[in-house]
């Protein structure tokens, strides 16, 4: 191998200028930038006198802003710099809206952090433009077999693992046991949409409480397409990443948000997750949608006697007309180290994340949002002390409910309704855009024919999004 | 022009004293020659040039797409749906703050018990910062819990909608927000304006016999004349381009889509698509149709010379 192939900078501009992405200004501009970076390290380097021992400082950013889980980070750290006084690990976190534009910004001005939490369609587009690295050692040091096979499958290309999951949890419909009771309705029983829609209207008793709340900002609205899509056994795209919105099952999917909206609150185009979670907790909704995180919202709003997983339960999602088994969201956001830090910084967070990972760390972290933030291990299910948390411990069925769909491999990332799609390289800007949204918004709440709402908007995934993206 | 001509008149190869002079008068004018091109001509300037790439908002990849933006932009229903939504919003919250700013004004120019409290009232709208008023009207507003939709239902007043921010209400619900922030700019101008008329005119006037209508209509509105003018004139501009009030309040998509005006249009399209190039060219297009429309307005309603001599 030449000299210049072993610097990952110098082969992805090469790469960049091959593909016709820079002008020869550019990357001449470009080229000479590097090599008086190189020079300047080589030169920093060899000055260094014998033996003076160097600080490696490791910039990590991940999307758990939370003060609890904050504090879990902060001590995990300071542990690990108890041990390692050559290295300063610089521990952010944001939420995973700020972190996608601030790491676009990063990677543009060629200064990203050493390691971050990313999306899983992030890996598939960093992984094909070379500016993450495989990370196959963390996984087999942390423990390959011990980690759920359907939280790694996400993060594995042509048998390598570019990513290493920090937590995970599943979606799932929440349910008011109180009100179902009440309305003299059994939801364990739902096993298609017509069994659901059979019940909505016992279930909504508007404008006291209704029998569903939904997220309308374009984000939320996003997840639902992509569920309940998959749920009818359909996808989003075609293996050549062509938008599929004009089949049978979105179609089909389209009708049936029509059905449902007429027992859903008003306003629920202009409402937030957390205002369902609010509906929810409230009594003003007997269903939403929710994550494992809920159980604190709930602890904290709802009525002090109804703080409990007998009156908020976890009900099983159902499949359309056209599908085989339900789909749901899996949070299953990786850690990932890219490629343009230096060799010391990419080893010295693949130590931290070996340490963050071995059981005592990684418990607190897990800890600090325990029926949210689960461990990837399958042996901490079995284990005593992790089940024992107070928390896991009241809101078992939550937890339960999660794992299942874990073990049943049904829980997918963002948009994705087939494990193909995952490849698609503009699923991030699809999700980003709010022309899903809008497809939905002109069927139910503006009256235009699903097939035409979902025409238009694989037009414009086609033209807005693919086109310009190959023209870019 | 003094110093040109004087300079003219040197004759060549001696540095005059006027020759100086000029020197010395470019270089009192290059900082500000240099600020204005570096904030104002070179991102016009390049904001133009942006408009005909197709440029990743945050990658570095460019490449030339020629008027293919314009093209796009000119074929989008999108688009125009945003121009006429931006439209809407821009000429009645326009009109209902002129309305309630100049109703305010007329009031508050009266002396009575409380009135220096109330001018300092009416400015509260417009000195909260614009999240926060967002943020409070959608409480309030709010159908589950919100206190106006709960009042309004007991009330049992016919025809009231159920939902505030949905599709079909949401537009009201912005240009409500928009005229109690931004009602107190007019109310200011057009107070200070009153306060400038002189009483003699109004003596005048009710010596012929005027009512306190015709006072209004024959005195008052010809001595606002120019401050109104130009109260809407910026108020119409910054309506047609604002994008914090409809963006926090719809989140640029759900009910949202309803008040998707052009600057929020031009926003999505630079940052969750990461169009720059699209974005930029959408700015120039908001740019020429302000401009177009400003000039209709000033040839149509040109200021009034005499007004602004006195």
């Amino acid at each position: 191998m030449n000299g210049w192939q072993s610097d990952p900078r110098l082969v992805r501009l090469v790469a960049e200028r091959r593909e016709g992405a820079l002008s020869r200004r550019t990357f001449l501009a470009r080229l000479a930038g590097t090599g008086a970076g190189l020079a300047g390290a080589t030169l920093v380097g060899g000055a260094r006198p014998a033996g003076a021992q160097k600080r490696v400082v490791v910039t990590m950013w991940d999307t758990e802003p939370n003060p609890a889980t904050r504090a879990a980070v902060k001590a995990i750290v300071e542990d690990f710099q108890k041990l390692h006084k050559d290295i300063e690990i610089r521990a952010e976190g944001m939420g995973w809206g700020d972190m996608d534009r601030k790491l676009q910004a990063a990677m543009a001005a060629k200064s990203p952090p050493t390691a971050s939490h990313t999306q899983t369609y992030v890996v598939t587009s960093f992984r094909a433009k070379g500016l993450i690295e495989p990370v196959d050692d963390l996984v087999n040091a942390v423990g390959k077999d011990r980690i759920f096979p359907s939280v790694l499958q996400w993060l594995e290309y042509d048998g390598r693992f570019w990513g290493m999951t920090h937590a995970w949890g599943a979606d799932n419909l929440g349910g008011r046991g109180d009100l179902a009771r009440e309305a003299g309705v059994n939801p364990q029983g739902w096993k298609t949409w017509d069994d659901w829609l059979r019940d909505l209207p016992k279930l909504n008793k508007a404008p006291t409480y209704y029998a569903l709340s939904m997220a309308g900002i374009p984000f939320f609205v996003n997840e639902d397409v992509y569920m309940w899509t998959g749920s009818n056994g359909g996808r989003l795209f075609d293996d050549q990443g062509n938008p599929q919105l004009d089949s049978r099952p979105v179609i089909e999917m389209l009708e049936f948000w029509k059905k449902v909206r007429g027992y859903m609150p008003s306003g629920w185009a202009s409402h937030d997750y957390l205002e369902t979670l609010s509906a929810w907790a409230s009594g003003k909704a007997a269903q939403c949608f929710m994550w494992g995180r809920t159980a604190g919202y709930i602890d904290q709003y709802a009525p002090a006697d109804k703080r409990n997983p007998d009156i908020f339960q976890m009900w099983p999602k159902t499949i359309g007309p056209s599908g085989t088994k339900p789909l749901t969201q899996f949070d299953n956001e990786p850690w990932v180290i890219y490629a343009d830090a230096s060799a010391d910084e990419k080893a010295a967070a693949k130590e931290f994340l070996k340490f963050f990972f071995k059981k005592e760390n990684y418990r607190r972290y897990c800890d600090s949002v325990p029926v949210h933030l689960l461990s990837i291990f399958k042996e901490d299910f079995q284990d005593a002390s992790y089940l024992g948390h107070p928390e896991r411990k009241r809101w078992k069925p939550w937890l339960d409910a999660q794992v299942r769909w874990v073990e049943q491999g049904r829980a997918h990332p963002l948009l994705v309704c087939d494990p193909k799609e995952r490849l698609v390289p503009w699923l991030g800007d699809v999700a980003a855009a709010p022309i899903l949204a809008d497809m939905v918004m002109a069927v139910v709440e503006r009256g235009r024919d699903p097939r035409v709402a979902a025409k238009e908007a694989n037009e414009k995934i086609a033209r807005d999004i693919i086109g310009k993206a190959k023209k870019a | 022009m003094t110093v040109h001509a004087e300079t003219l008149a040197v004759p060549g190869g001696r540095v005059s004293r006027g020759s100086r002079e000029a020197w010395i008068g470019l270089g009192l004018l290059l900082p500000a020659a240099v600020l204005v091109f570096a904030f104002t001509l070179f991102p016009v300037g390049y904001n133009l040039w942006l408009g005909f790439q197709a440029k990743h908002a945050l990658r570095p990849t460019t490449a030339w797409v020629g008027l293919e933006n314009y093209v796009q932009i000119l074929q989008d229903t999108d688009f125009w749906r945003s121009v006429w939504v931006g439209t809407v919003y821009a000429v009645w919250s326009t009109v209902l703050q002129i309305g309630t700013g100049v109703a305010g004004a007329l009031i508050l120019h009266r002396r009575f018990p409380g009135c220096d409290f109330l001018r300092g009232v009416a400015l509260f709208p417009y000195m909260i910062p614009t999240v926060i008023a967002v943020f409070v009207w959608r409480w309030l507003m709010n159908d589950l819990y919100g206190v106006v939709p709960y009042i309004l239902s007991a009330l049992h007043i016919p025809g009231m909608p159920e939902a505030w921010l949905a599709h079909g209400t949401i537009m009201l619900v912005l240009i409500a927000v928009s005229v109690w922030t931004f009602f107190p700019f007019v109310l200011v101008n057009v107070l200070a304006r009153l306060q400038t008329i002189p009483p003699e005119l109004y003596d005048a006037a009710r010596v012929d016999g005027a009512s306190p209508l015709r006072q209004f209509v024959h005195v008052t509105l010809p001595q606002l004349r120019n401050v109104l003018l130009i109260v809407v004139l910026l108020r119409g501009i910054w309506m047609f381009t604002k994008f914090e009030v409809p963006w926090l309040l719809g989140f640029g998509g759900g009910a949202g889509e309803a008040i998707r005006t052009l600057p929020v249009f031009t926003y999505q399209r630079s940052f969750t698509y990461y169009q720059a190039g699209m974005g930029a060219a959408l700015s120039n297009v908001m740019f020429a149709l302000l401009l177009a429309v400003v000039t209709i307005y000033l040839v149509a309603f040109p200021p009034d010379v005499e007004e602004q001599d006195a």
